[in-house]
């Protein structure tokens, strides 16, 4: 008998996708009922999602208190949809070794996984992109909080969000009209996709409004900038005002100008020593200008005294006169009267001459007048050179020595007419200098003050988006994963995969337009969205957070957009739906900061030990902070609450133990508290 | 289970669906590897294919044991069956110490048998009943016995073919896949 061999060739597939989606589901399921619910559908998240948002929270308490919130529910649904999409992973059985055909179907699987990776790096509680996401949304605030302090750009900003929000109205026009296209055409459209549409159609409207009353907000706040801009310019005139009427009047009213001056520099720090130090300088000018004055007057009186010398230099001639009037009476030749009635003549000449010089011409003021006088006196002292070296001849040792002192005077008095008037320039710029000097300092402390308050108002949001971060992450990436990546990519799955070369490629189409353009924007859009929400409840200022309510509204459709143009006019109602479904949720979920409820009794709150949260607290109230071991030595003392009439004490213990015995709990692990330790 | 609501259908997209479609992926590769199997050893092997489809079976996949086999058995083949003459260059009177049998396809060779350390050579017989090539082991003796070669197991099993038939299943497993994924959504989604 020959010997028969044997031999096969064995190819396998590995279901490894079903215990996976399987272990989701009912970790899911038996997590919390509600979180299955948003999973399904849409439409039961709308409807479920504001009764489950305390119960999704005490979920999500209930894994961070295990220690499990990482990553679980991201982790649990990127593996049920990836093992969704493809089901298997391949591995060649008896062959015994991953072959090129292995290699190449999980490229295909991979190229899933990776996207989902991607989803998850969006979604997932890493530090680094969610960090960048709110990264992105607080620079975006920032931006907006440096745009909001320039009136111009405001004005460009509230133009361009009108516009968006137009386009926003079109776009929901169209989408309305289109959604009614489709149910005209096939008519298969349920009574509660119907309920559906308006449901997403009033959240649209509420969006817009929500966005309008944003505008609103902006509005009013352009209103209050403008009116502070008004007033901040009269104040300007008036200081303005006041400095050009000190400017007018310090030549009559110095030691006024000084102290309104004074005041008016009073609002500067750093520069009021110097400020003072000028006016000081300033003021012992002006004292040194009157001791000027002063000289130029004793000067001009210096110079009287010399006119009235000449005069008394007349009365000489005169006697000098009556003396050759006697020695004429006296001579006996022709020659010598004639030559003694020739000096006589030139004598009264002089005479004349001196006589007619008027004392008012050394009268002077300032200015025009003091110039004019001035160019009179020059011409009565020529005059009264020419009488004098008429009289004492020319060269002579007396006319000299009055025609040196009076080129003295003459020199003193244009010097002294020359200093004044360049000092009353420099004055008159030392003035206007400072006064300039003034406005531009209470411009930049202006600015400075502004800066300031814009700082103090980032801060405050960074810190609200900082607190915002800490206490709802988990809530708002589950909400993004679950209730739009899930769904979203499903949904487009078949919606769109005849679009698409095969099924393999419409998912992978649609996880990576969905997944990552969508519903990375659509986080990005929470995100944002909740960072206005919370900065509303912050001190920032009405301006500010329309301004950040209004770009969180612009990002919308760009949302929207990315969806059409992955997807085409077919996916538009499943995108628009998906998108609204998850600003909507996102919106509702994402508590805002708020005080406590009550007006009495300790305040409980649950602060993991990995970070801090903040707390608000009321103006005037009182908060008592005790230690887990002062606590714990408070009290004794558990009350229990029942809903049934207790009939007796036994009954308690009953139903207990029958609580223990059907959940198999031990009672510290039923009841949990930190006071004591409970048996029964 | 996941329930797409889609184009107004309720669609149930759970795993049972693709386990399918991934049951249907095997069975069509097992026909196909079969087929293909046959067609390599044919090509690398000088034998008809009667002889070799009779030696393969195929155990079908299902849904719940993904997994589908081509199984091989058979014994040595006899040596007569490929083409056994004599060297046509050996004078009419003179045997040649073998006879020339063409196993691998252009690769006509003269069967000798080692025994014990020395070499026999063949004779053919064309009486019938004990037609064949037989070889007789010693000196004398009047014991012959029939020589046979390596069967369609050890053709199958040969690197040329094998390599062939990974190839195949390389070039030809992942489209399989893709096409039943589809074919298997797309039949969801109207009977859905």
């Amino acid at each position: 008998m020959a010997k028969t061999k044997t031999v096969e060739y064995t190819l396998s597939l590995d279901d490894l996708a079903s215990s996976v989606y399987q272990k989701f589901v009912t970790a899911v399921q038996s997590g919390e009922v509600d979180i299955s619910k948003a999973i399904k559908g849409s439409s039961g998240a709308f409807e479920e999602h504001g009764a489950s948002i305390n119960k999704v929270t005490q979920w999500i308490k209930q894994q961070r208190t295990e220690q499990r919130q990482h990553n679980f529910v991201i982790g649990q649904a990127r593996d049920a949809v990836a093992a969704a999409a493809l089901v298997t992973n391949l591995y060649s059985g008896t062959i015994g070794r991953q072959n090129a055909s292995l290699q190449k179907t999980v490229g295909i699987v991979n190229s899933g996984v990776i996207a989902f990776q991607g989803l998850n790096a969006v979604t997932s509680f890493l530090p680094g992109p969610w960090s960048l996401l709110v990264s992105i949304g607080g620079g975006l605030a920032a931006s907006i909080l440096a745009m909001s302090n320039d009136a111009e750009k405001s004005t460009d900003v509230l133009r361009s969000h009108q516009q968006q929000i137009e386009a926003l109205m079109s776009a929901y026009d169209e989408w309305q009209a289109k959604f009614k296209g489709v149910e005209d055409s096939t008519g298969n459209f349920t009574k509660a996709q119907a309920d559906l549409t308006s449901k997403n159609a009033a959240i649209l409207q509420q969006q817009i409004n929500n966005y309008r009353a944003y505008l609103d907000e902006i509005e009013n706040g352009e209103k209050i900038q403008v009116q502070l801009f008004g007033q901040t310019q009269e104040i300007r005139k008036t200081g303005l005002n006041a400095t050009a009427e000190v400017n007018r009047k310090y030549l009559q009213e110095s030691q006024t100008f000084q102290t309104a001056y004074n005041n008016a520099i009073a609002e500067g720090k750093s520069k009021e020593d110097a400020r003072i130090e000028g006016i000081k300088a300033a003021k012992g000018e002006l004292q040194g200008l009157i001791d000027k004055q002063n000289g130029y007057i004793a000067a001009l009186a210096s110079m009287t005294a010399a006119g009235t010398q000449a005069i008394g230099s007349l009365a000489d001639l005169k006697a000098k006169l009556q003396s050759l009037q006697t020695e004429f009476d006296r001579a006996s030749s022709s020659d010598a009267r004639t030559k003694i009635r020739t000096d006589i003549d030139a004598i009264n000449a002089a005479i004349n001459d001196i006589q007619t010089i008027p004392k008012s011409s050394f009268v002077f003021t300032f200015g025009y007048e003091l110039q004019k006088s001035f160019d009179a006196g020059k011409e009565s002292v020529r005059r009264f050179q020419d009488s004098i070296k008429a009289l004492f001849g020319s060269g002579s040792s007396e006319e000299v020595k009055i025609q040196l002192r009076i080129e003295a005077d003459i020199s003193a008095m244009e010097d002294s007419l020359l200093t004044e008037k360049q000092m009353i320039d420099s004055w008159e710029k030392s003035i206007v200098n400072s006064v300039q000097a003034t406005e531009n300092q209470k411009t930049r402390a202006v600015d400075i003050a502004a800066k300031k308050r814009i700082q103090i108002e980032r801060a405050a949001t960074q810190e609200a988006i900082s607190g915002w971060k800490a206490e709802h992450q988990v809530a708002t990436a589950m909400l993004g994963s679950i209730g739009v990546g899930v769904q979203g990519f499903v949904d487009q799955f078949l919606l769109d995969h005849r679009e698409a070369k095969d099924e393999l490629d419409a998912i992978w189409i649609s996880i990576k337009n969905t997944a990552l353009a969508s519903l990375g924007q659509i986080m990005a859009q929470a995100a944002i969205n909740a960072i206005v929400a919370g900065a509303i409840e912050s001190a920032a200022t009405a301006g500010t957070v329309a301004a950040m309510g209004i770009t969180a509204a612009a990002a919308f459709p760009a949302a929207v957009a990315v969806n059409i143009a992955s997807f085409g006019a077919a996916g538009l109602s499943a995108a628009s739906s998906a998108t609204v479904a998850g600003q909507a949720t996102g919106f509702a979920m994402i508590p805002k900061l708020a005080f406590h409820e009550g007006s009495e009794g300790p305040v409980y709150f649950d602060a993991p030990s990995s970070r801090n949260i903040p707390i608000m607290v009321r103006g005037g109230e009182t908060f008592e902070v005790k230690t887990e071991t002062q606590q714990s030595s408070s009290g004794s003392t558990l009350i229990f609450n029942f809903n049934t009439p207790v009939p007796h004490s036994q009954w308690v213990v009953n139903s207990i133990e029958q609580h223990l015995r059907k959940t198999g709990l031990s009672i510290d692990k039923a009841i949990v508290n930190n006071r004591m330790a409970v048996a029964i | 289970m996941l329930t797409i609501q889609a184009k107004g259908k309720s669609i149930n997209l759970d795993t049972g669906v693709f386990n399918l479609a991934c049951s249907r992926t095997l069975k069509r590769m097992g026909q196909r590897i079969k087929t293909f199997s046959s067609s390599a050893i044919r090509e690398r092997y000088k034998i008809n294919k009667n002889k070799i489809d009779p030696q393969m079976s195929l155990i079908p996949p299902s849904v719940k044991k993904l997994q589908t086999s081509l199984k091989v058995a058979s014994t040595r083949l006899r040596v007569q069956d490929f083409g056994a003459r004599y060297p046509t260059s050996v004078r009419a009177r003179r045997r040649s110490p073998g006879v020339s049998v063409e196993i691998i396809r252009g690769q006509r060779k003269i069967i000798r048998v080692y025994n014990a350390g020395k070499t026999y050579g063949t004779f053919q017989t064309k009486i019938k009943g004990p037609e064949g090539v037989f070889v007789r082991i010693g000196p004398g003796t009047r014991e012959v016995r029939e020589v046979t070669t390596i069967g369609v197991v050890d053709m199958f099993r040969g690197t040329v073919v094998q390599s062939q038939l990974d190839k195949f299943v390389d070039d030809n497993l992942p489209g399989e896949l893709e096409h039943q994924l589809d074919f298997a959504i797309q039949q969801q989604a109207q009977s859905g």
